[in-house]
């Protein structure tokens, strides 16, 4: 394997995936954001932003939080500072990547 | 890649700018400072008057943000809207007015009706550079057109061009102007922006993603 395809293969899975790395992008330009935002930023299904979503929290990357605005619920996201660093070093690693081919 | 995460941060950063409501906020304190420049209320009673004025303003405007566009689109904090960046924002904008304060009044004890006449055109700069900028940042025409418009009418207003039409203005006429021109071009702006912005579908996700 090249030194430039190893460089691709180390890159965080988490943030990869086209979904979560659309959730992380918009996160990153925000502070934070409810769920219909990023529902509505990303055109995902709730099943599937809920899903994405927990997957970042596991993984550290997002802070999930149940509030109420009024009597509506409301599910603020924000980036944690690993994420933010997360998404610094994937954005970097693929700079590298497509600067090496 | 990283060209597509670009364009979504920007796109992300629009969404701000995209209800026209924070246009229509501008736009009717312009106004209103312009209004009541024209018709002068001398000391207190005016600046009270402004204060009420921005207040109501401000009270309508989350009114309108919370009850017809949160549940559209969602909330979100923008970069800048947190607890310790309002705190910079506002001590960087009090060092700013205060250095603005100073030429203002080094301007206006001046006794030189030319001299307090160019405060229009550093107005129109200064507010006109804050719009192009932003609008070159978030790529959004109309604030490029907004920054345009004020770098105008500060040109137009102050004596730079020596316009006929305003040569006889004192220095309250000239930015009392500024403000209803730029309050209205800010209006007319927001207005459209707002119209279209309601116009538009509610954009739920797709149940097939």
């Amino acid at each position: 394997m090249t030194k430039e395809l190893r460089r691709l293969v180390e890159v965080d899975r988490l943030i990869h995936e086209p979904a979560r790395l659309m959730i992380v992008a918009i996160l990153s330009a925000v502070e934070s954001a409810d769920f219909l935002y990023l529902q509505r930023e990303t055109g995902l299904t709730k099943g599937n932003l809920s899903s994405h979503l927990a997957r970042l929290e596991e993984g550290g990357y997002v802070q999930i939080e149940k509030t109420y605005r009024g009597k509506l619920p409301l599910t603020i996201c924000r980036l944690t500072r690993a994420g933010q660093n997360a998404f610094q070093e994937y954005r970097k690693h693929l700079k590298k990547f497509v600067e090496s081919t | 890649m990283n060209d597509s995460i670009d364009a979504l941060i920007t796109r992300t950063r629009q969404t701000f700018y995209s209800d026209g409501l924070w246009e229509l906020m501008a736009g009717c304190i312009s106004l209103c400072g312009g209004l009541l420049l024209q018709i002068s209320p001398k000391g207190n009673r005016g600046a009270m008057v402004f204060g009420a004025c921005v207040l109501v303003i401000f009270l309508l405007y989350s009114v309108l943000k919370n009850n017809l566009v949160h549940p559209r689109s969602g909330y979100a904090v923008y970069k800048g809207q947190g607890l310790r960046a309002h705190i910079i924002a506002v001590v960087k904008r009090a060092v700013l007015l205060a250095a603005l304060t100073g030429v203002f009044v080094t301007l206006r004890t001046q006794n030189n009706i030319t001299a307090q006449a160019w405060l229009v055109l550093l107005l129109g700069i200064f507010i006109g550079a804050g719009w192009l900028w932003q609008g070159i940042r978030l790529r959004i025409t109309r604030l490029l057109l907004l920054g345009v418009l004020s770098l105008f009418l500060g040109t137009v207003l102050s004596p730079l061009l020596g316009l006929a039409a305003v040569q006889g203005m004192n220095i309250i006429d000239r930015l009392s102007w500024y403000f209803l021109f730029l309050g209205a071009g800010f209006l007319a702006s927001g207005t459209i922006t707002f119209w279209k912005y309601l116009r538009s579908p509610w954009q739920v996700g797709d149940e097939t993603a």
